[in-house]
């Protein structure tokens, strides 16, 4: 089991004159002490016009910051979106590359095609296409990472024989993943050979255990889209580790129910545009859809927020289902101290991972004398 | 948090419709023809459309719904309603501004069994091979008119339909019911949306402005109004001020 964070970049209301550079700030702050205590890699997302709930419209700045002032964390797109009114695929391919140089080769690379008509409508996309031009992606970045030239006559662009520079400095190229957020997406994943990047919360264990298990049992007949197979499965928790489980379930219920609320804000394509292309309505509806069972402290099972023991047991259980990773979001709309967040993150660190065979390579950090 | 609204209440209360009872049984209409159309609308506008209770969605947006259908339970019904897209705590739902009904009977049962606020006048759905036309009249004269234009078939799943919150005075004082009707697609189709004449005053909002239009929707549906079971405070913002119907 390895674990890493997840950087929505929330902004609480009113958003007064330097929230967001706040905002970004703690976010950096975290990644800097996540890189010490061992966190595997860091994910930040891409969304647009999305208010309140995700001010991470350029993820490669922020990345490249994180990856400048880091070590040994990997630093994700989670996810470059693959639609050609929010990026070119060349440029995709440059900004990943890029970041995988300055990085000294730490880029993981998630794709995916929006789901919110905020986001596909402000830049005039066409709900119809996404999943073909997601499809084309991401069968074009490895080969414009791989090879010296590049040319291509396809269905959402075309161009003509160029070097797309510069090149990535892992390997055949970056690790590539996919935003399983729709039933079925893991399966399309394997099809291709991509990691399963779940950016679903809420989902029962039972329900990811069997998804897993499919995404497993389908990789293995994959037509890798790159140069090999990435058969791994993420999944994205939030993330509240105190010594008094009260506390935690009070704070960590508090900022996970916030992260939903302001997600349920959103405009889900399939709310306003009728498609075969958009069968789920988002983030909400799908986890209200699922019974969860809720234990005494009024922590749903599979939520990682409590203390340490009862974390340990949950990600014991995440671990059986097949999960090889999880992610973590550590805040919503600065709704949590940073003092507590960090306080959070390094309790986990001195308690929890090291149940799973992570210790950090700066232990000082865990005290509080990181740098 | 989202913005609230900031709906006068006491005026919009005034205009609600008084429903005797929340004891209502379903009632299920078949082969209705529903018209569904989406636009984004003027933004701070919207803010002061809706109750405290509820806010717009990002971006905000304006649902226009017309059904007919030749007879039911309750008779021919035909009906244009003007929606704004809104959320009540995390739940999609649609503030009804107003609902033009032609029929009084049909007018009557939707306003005393579920909250519709309906307004007379004329409510006609023209279905062609090449558009579906909804021309709405009032009193003084037409107040909407709008198309969905190359019709292109959808399959019953690709619809979604979303339900109401419709602000009326009940037993329980002034409350936002929640309707959430089923809708069982027969066929369907979508097409792209124009608004050739649009008086949102007619309807009880003058400032609703559509700016953006996203895509319609016609379909043949049986349509099941449901029993009522859950209301919220309009001034009290989710999850206080929910009050469930035993």
């Amino acid at each position: 089991m390895k674990f890493g964070v997840f950087f929505e970049l929330s902004v609480p209301r009113p958003f007064t004159p330097g929230i967001e550079k706040q905002v970004y700030d703690h976010a950096l702050e975290q990644a800097r002490l996540a890189d010490q205590l061992g966190f595997d890699q860091l994910w930040a997302v891409e969304h647009h016009f999305l208010e309140e709930y995700s001010h991470c419209s350029s993820p490669e700045i922020f990345l490249t910051a994180c990856a400048m002032s880091t070590k040994h964390i990997r630093v994700g797109f989670g996810i470059a979106t693959c639609v050609p009114q929010y990026s070119h695929p060349v440029r995709i391919a440059e900004r990943t590359a890029t970041l995988d140089i300055i990085s000294n080769g730490r880029v993981e690379v998630g794709t995916g095609r929006s789901g919110t008509w905020t986001e596909l409508g402000g830049l005039g996309a066409d709900p119809d296409e996404t999943k073909a031009t997601w499809d084309e992606y991401v069968r074009v970045l490895p080969k414009m990472w791989m090879q010296e030239r590049f040319s291509w006559s396809g269905r959402s662009f075309s161009m003509p024989e160029r070097a797309i520079i510069p090149k990535p400095v892992q390997k055949p190229h970056p690790p590539m993943w996919v935003a399983c957020t729709s039933p079925g997406t893991e399966l399309e994943a394997a099809d291709r050979g991509l990691g399963a990047l779940g950016v679903t919360l809420g989902t029962t264990i039972d329900v990811q255990e069997k998804h897993a298990a499919e995404y497993r049992r389908r990789i293995q007949q994959c037509d890798p889209v790159g140069a090999f197979v990435n058969e791994q499965v993420n999944n994205l928790g939030f993330l509240f580790c105190h010594e008094d489980v009260s506390y935690a379930a009070e704070t960590g219920n508090r900022f996970a129910n916030l992260f939903g609320y302001l997600g349920g804000s959103n405009l889900s394509a399939r709310q306003v545009y009728p498609t075969p292309s958009y069968h789920t309505e988002g983030l909400l509806p799908a986890l209200r859809a699922q019974p969860v069972a809720i234990d005494e402290h009024g922590i749903a099972e599979s939520r990682t927020i409590g203390d340490p023991d009862r974390l340990i047991r949950v990600i014991k259980r995440w671990e059986s289902a097949g999960i090889d990773r999880i992610n973590f979001i550590l805040n919503t709309a600065e709704s949590v101290p940073q003092q507590e967040v960090l306080d959070s993150m390094r309790l986990f660190a001195r308690e929890v991972m090291p149940a799973f065979g992570v210790f950090p390579p700066e232990p000082a950090a865990i005290a509080g004398e990181e740098g | 948090m989202p913005l609230f609204g900031t709906l006068e209440l006491a005026g919009a209360a005034a205009a609600a419709p008084v429903m005797p009872s929340l004891d209502t049984a379903p009632l299920l209409v078949e082969e209705a023809t529903v018209v569904q159309a989406a636009y984004e609308i003027d933004s701070v506008a919207t803010q002061s459309s809706l109750p405290s209770a509820l806010h717009a969605t990002n971006p905000p947006t304006l649902s226009l719904m017309a059904m007919r259908v030749a007879d039911s339970p309750i008779g021919p019904i035909s009906m244009a309603e003007v929606r704004i897209g809104c959320r009540c705590g995390g739940v999609p739902r649609n503030f009804l501004v107003g609902a033009i009904v032609a029929e009084a009977a049909a007018a009557e049962a939707l306003s005393s069994r579920w909250g519709y606020r309906c307004l007379p006048g004329t409510v006609a759905i023209s279905v062609r091979a090449d558009r579906t036309e909804v021309v709405v009249g009032a009193e003084h004269g037409e107040v909407l008119r709008f198309s969905l234009m190359d019709p292109r078939p959808l399959a019953a799943a690709d619809v979604w339909y979303g339900g109401n919150v419709n602000l009326a005075s009940t037993p329980r004082g002034v409350r936002l019911v929640h309707v959430e009707p089923t809708i069982t697609i027969r066929r369907a189709d979508r097409g792209t949306t124009r608004i050739d004449h649009f008086d949102p005053g007619a309807f009880g909002d003058p400032l609703i402005r559509a700016t953006h239009p996203i895509l319609a929707s016609v379909a043949v549906a049986d349509v099941t109004f449901p029993a009522l079971k859950v209301l919220n405070q309009p001034d009290v913002p989710p999850p206080l001020g929910v009050e469930l119907i035993e």
